[in-house]
């Protein structure tokens, strides 16, 4: 009985990506005739091989691929860096600086994209990957995590290393951000997702292939391809595999990233 | 040293959040012309301008009709779906992934996935309707289906969140409660209301006021789907400052909007602080 | 009177007559851009060698670059376009080394004049955009293209073979500030077998027949709809060409600046009437914006059996229809409101280049664009998609002759706009923010007519009402 109410669940979830996945293996007039059209037999596998001719989304996916890459490199290095200013140094003005941290998270980034853009015009970044890449570089979010995991480290380990002859930069590289290595990791997977599916950003400031992150690639796979739709539908259970698999493998960090700001509040 | 740490950081956010905000506040002063060569200063009569325009006021009552049909909806499937997968049943690990699998999919491939089951021609249901001899329903060129339609691809895109982080509260909420409440002969659905929800709460708080905030922020989906119509139907508030900067070159326009967004999502943001702090069952 | 000399006399004056209506006003060009009255519907430019604007486009310096001069073009071609256009592209780099072309798709045509103008800001400029018709006074008013005529000038070029009609729509002043390159016209595509099915013989020439033709549908119980709309804008202003009647006032805006929009005619409200009760009768249905050719795609599922769409797309719906053999596509030129005083306007797209160029890019630009226009390319443009040979000779080439004789639709498009009579409707109107007066004005007229019920006078009215106001807004903000 338990098992009814989860399989209809199951099936009501996983609709729309089972209709796309039916829809891309079929070719004109097969995908409009209902039921059969939810039963692709035999499947029609070449327009995997033009989603990637065609449709380029083998360059899309590598430039989302260094994007989110870079993004999630740096916000995992400038979240170290600054959790640990806020974890374990005294300095002055150091709630100022917190608040200013704070602030960040109030300000989404849709406000600020008119001026953004005049900005990385300004550095002649338009259609570039340090365009896609530089206003995402920290995150006060990172930060936070970063400095929560830093604060658990025991007061005695942090005596032992001052006394051991480390500064704070062994004590870093050496105690702290092994210790907080899963919360490191579920930001980092959970920064790699953020950038992977930035939308408005890479829209606004791509103009060529061969910059377009894969997001944007699929706008224009689908309006450059209206006729052949099973191309589009293809293009886009291809841009998601990659998500998916990265989900499946790090399903734990990845629920660990969504849930910090939750649970515990 | 500390500044050493703080710097990075504080470069980026300087670049591209502190003065970009004031740089916004700056230009909603300015009327442009539209090949940007041109500014006059009108001050905050733009601003004024904006806030009594009938336009923007509508771009604010879609944003707000849009969240109450996404936000309440979505955090309701997700408390369901994790309580129903909350159970101890054998291979329930793997609902618990497809559960969560949505939260792979992108606001690309969200949108496009559902044009699958929308589209007048090749969807679906339409598929389906025309199987009965009906009439095709034109789910996104008609403003009373357009934004339902861009609301059910949003709460389907965020379900896998949602109930990642809902399951995640609920796993917080001691087992021996619900046996002796159990052996007290409290029915499932009184152990659902007196100890699940208030248990849970903090978190259907939290996902309440970001699932909110984000709804104020998309864009995307209308991007992909509907272009801010029909008739403006779609027409939220961040896609309305994209039209007015990029398409009808109007930044100040488009600066004043996207001030006032900002004041709106400050004013939920301050509300989170203080209701988490207040509201919540800690018990 | 002897008889012959009284029928010489009259001719004279005839011909007189017409010569005094063709000269019009007489003032210099403007600085401004405002286009300043000479312009005469039907003036195809002249080459001026000696002009001041060939120093703009040197044409000469092309053999002395080091080659190949790299040049961008952004454009807006998709699906067999795209594949039409790449092919050209590729034959041109591979058949010289002057120049090398890098085709940048940039989405539609708004998308694209969008991008480009946020270029203007700051940002990578192409050297070549592919800009709709519509764009022709915005291009000029942006300052930031090199006309078309400085190239003219400097190469000596002669238009003695074009369609006149094709290059006179961009000309403003006696002055050309874009070459044709696409062009196309709205016409009638339908399902013949639908038709026939319904007891319609002939496809219908006027919109009182497509009707007819509807209710023969409609009743028959072969579709819900015998006709599919979309909510374009374009296909208001073309009745209008097709009418010969001015869309807008200062000649077409061509003679002055546009003020504001002629909807309030008997014609303006012929046409929304129409429209209006072929939806509310339930002869019609509204598919939205045709973004993703759902008007088409209707007639392929048997949802409908005709629409009205542009020429340029002929040879994918040909190429669908392969899929759906019980659709006969039939096409026929667009039906009129009456009798037609004027022609269908110069649709398509035409390629501008950027001012922020060298004079190397600029002349490889030329090189390029000349080529484009060559009959041999245009009929092989044409065979390939359904956008109309602008040059005469090419008809008479084997691959469109044998095209025109194997598939006497793709000629359609061509005889209508070759029959077209030159006149200040049929030029087509030239407003600053085209664009914006059909997106939001226009079409959410229709949408609330279609959608809304609202009754076609009203839609009239307010569709008017916000087309006035986003052209004064426009002018205002030009400063």
């Amino acid at each position: 009985m338990q098992y009814t109410a989860l399989t209809v669940a199951a099936i009501v979830v996983l609709l729309p990506i089972y209709v796309t996945v039916a829809f891309s293996l079929q070719t004109g007039a097969s995908a409009l005739d209902f039921p059969s059209s939810l039963f692709p037999f035999p499947p029609e596998l070449s327009v995997f091989r033009r989603v990637f001719s065609v449709g380029n989304l083998g360059r899309y996916m590598l430039n989302s691929a260094i994007v989110a890459v870079a993004i999630t490199v740096a916000q995992v290095l400038t979240s170290i860096l600054a959790g640990y200013a806020f974890a374990f140094l005294r300095f002055p003005a150091r709630n100022v600086v917190f608040v200013g941290f704070l602030a960040t998270l109030m300000v989404p980034s849709e406000v600020t994209i008119v001026a953004n853009y005049d900005t990385i015009v300004g550095f002649d970044w338009l259609d570039s990957y340090q365009g896609l890449v530089a206003p995402f570089m920290a995150t006060a979010f990172g930060t936070f995590l970063v400095r929560q995991a830093f604060l658990a480290v025991p007061q005695d380990l942090r005596d032992a290393s001052r006394l051991d002859g480390y500064g704070h930069w062994g004590f870093m590289w050496g105690v702290a951000v092994p210790l907080a290595r899963p919360a490191i990791a579920a930001l980092g997977v959970f920064s790699f997702l953020l950038a992977w599916n930035q939308y408005l950003w890479p829209l606004l400031i791509t103009n060529t292939d061969d910059r377009r992150t894969v997001q944007i690639g699929l706008k224009t796979l689908a309006s450059n391809n209206v006729n052949e739709f099973n191309l589009v539908f293809a293009g886009t259970v291809v841009a998601s595999i990659p998500i998916f698999i990265l989900l499946l493998v790090f399903q734990k960090q990845l629920v660990r990233g969504l849930t910090s700001g939750a649970v515990k509040g | 040293m500390a500044l050493m740490l703080l710097l990075p950081s504080l470069v980026v956010f300087g670049l591209f959040v502190y003065y970009p905000f004031g740089r916004t506040i700056w230009l909603g002063l300015f009327r442009t012309s539209p090949f940007g060569n041109r500014t006059t200063y009108v001050g905050f009569e733009q601003y004024a301008d904006v806030l009594a325009s009938s336009d923007f006021h509508h771009s604010l009552w879609v944003t707000l009709v849009f969240t109450v049909m996404t936000v309440p909806v979505g955090l309701a499937l997700g408390l369901g779906l994790a309580v129903l997968a909350h159970q101890r049943l054998s291979g329930v690990g793997i609902y618990r992934t497809i559960f969560s699998s949505t939260v792979a999919t992108s606001v690309a491939v969200a949108s496009l996935m559902f044009i699958a089951l929308l589209s007048p021609s090749v969807g679906l249901i339409n598929q389906i309707i025309k199987g009965f001899d009906g009439d095709p329903i034109y789910f996104l060129q008609r403003p009373g289906w357009a934004l339902i339609a861009v609301a059910a691809v949003t709460v389907w895109q965020n379900l896998g969140v949602t109930f990642i982080v809902i399951s995640a509260g609920l796993q917080s909420v001691p087992d021996d409660l619900y046996e002796s409440a159990r052996l007290d002969g409290a029915s499932a659905w009184m152990r659902f209301v007196d100890i699940t929800l208030p248990l849970v709460s903090p978190t259907l708080l939290f996902g309440f006021v970001v699932l909110t905030i984000t709804s104020f922020q998309t864009f995307g989906q209308i991007d992909l789907l509907t272009g801010g119509g029909p008739l403006d139907a779609t027409n939220l508030i961040v896609f309305s400052i994209y039209t007015e900067a990029f398409r009808n070159f109007n930044p100040g326009v488009a600066a004043a909007q996207a001030v006032v967004l900002f004041l709106i999502v400050l004013a939920l943001t301050v509300v989170q602080l203080k209701l988490v702090e207040r509201r919540v069952f800690y018990g | 009177m002897p008889r012959s000399i009284l029928i010489r006399l009259l001719a004279l004056v005839a011909t007189s007559a017409l010569v005094a209506s063709a000269c019009g006003g007489d003032d210099g060009p403007d600085e401004s851009g405002d286009p300043a009255g000479t312009a005469e519907v039907g003036d195809v430019p002249e080459a001026d060698p000696e002009s001041d604007l060939a120093a703009g486009c040197p044409v000469d310096v092309l053999d002395d670059a080091d080659a190949p001069v790299p040049i961008t073009m952004w454009h807006s071609m998709t699906v067999e376009l795209n594949d039409a256009l790449v092919a050209l592209v590729n034959r041109y780099n591979s058949e010289q080394d002057q120049v090398d072309v890098e085709l940048q798709f940039q989405g539609g045509y708004t998308e694209s004049l969008d991008k480009y103008l946020t270029a203007l800001r700051g940002g990578t400029r192409p050297t070549i955009v592919q800009l709709e018709e519509t764009a022709l006074q915005i291009g000029i008013d942006s300052e930031s293209f090199v006309p078309m005529q400085a190239c003219v000038d400097a190469s000596g070029y002669s238009f003695d073979d074009h369609i006149d009609r094709t290059v006179a729509a961009y000309t403003v002043d006696g002055r050309l500030h874009a070459m044709p390159f696409n062009t196309s016209n709205p016409i009638l595509y339908a399902n013949m077998n639908m038709l026939r099915a319904a007891g319609v013989e002939e496809l219908p020439t006027t919109v009182a027949e497509v009707r007819e033709a509807a209710q023969a549908v409609v009743d028959s119980g072969l579709a819900p709809a015998g006709v599919t709309f979309t909510t374009s804008g374009w296909i208001l202003e073309q009745w209008y060409g097709l009418a010969g009647e001015p869309f807008v006032d200062g000649d077409n805006g061509r003679g002055e600046r546009a003020t504001e929009v002629l909807l309030d005619t008997d014609l303006g409200h012929e046409i929304f009437e129409w429209l209006g009760t072929m939806v509310s009768d339930g002869l019609a249905t509204n598919v939205g914006n045709g973004e993703n050719a759902e008007h088409l795609i209707a007639l392929a599922t048997g949802q409908a059996a005709m629409t009205l769409h542009t020429s340029a797309a002929l040879r994918s719906v040909k190429i669908a229809a392969v899929d759906f053999p019980d659709v006969e596509v039939a096409v026929g030129p667009m039906p009129s409101f009456g009798d037609i005083e004027g022609g269908t306007l110069v649709g398509g797209a035409a390629l501008w280049i950027d001012g922020d160029t060298s004079d190397e890019e600029r002349a490889a630009s030329w090189d390029f664009i000349a080529w484009l226009n060559e009959p041999e390319q245009q009929a092989e443009w044409h065979a390939a998609t359904g956008y109309i040979p602008i040059r005469r000779s090419a008809i008479v080439l084997p691959e469109v002759a044998d095209l025109w004789a194997a598939e006497p639709e793709f000629r359609v498009a061509y005889d209508q706009l070759v029959a077209g009579e030159e006149n200040i409707g049929s030029a087509g109107p030239v407003i600053g923010n085209h664009a914006q007066v059909r997106l939001d004005a226009i079409v959410p007229a229709f949408e609330r007519m279609w959608i809304q019920g609202q009754a076609p006078d009203e839609a009239l009215a307010e569709a008017k009402a916000d087309a006035d106001q986003i052209i004064a807004d426009y002018t205002d903000r030009l400063g």
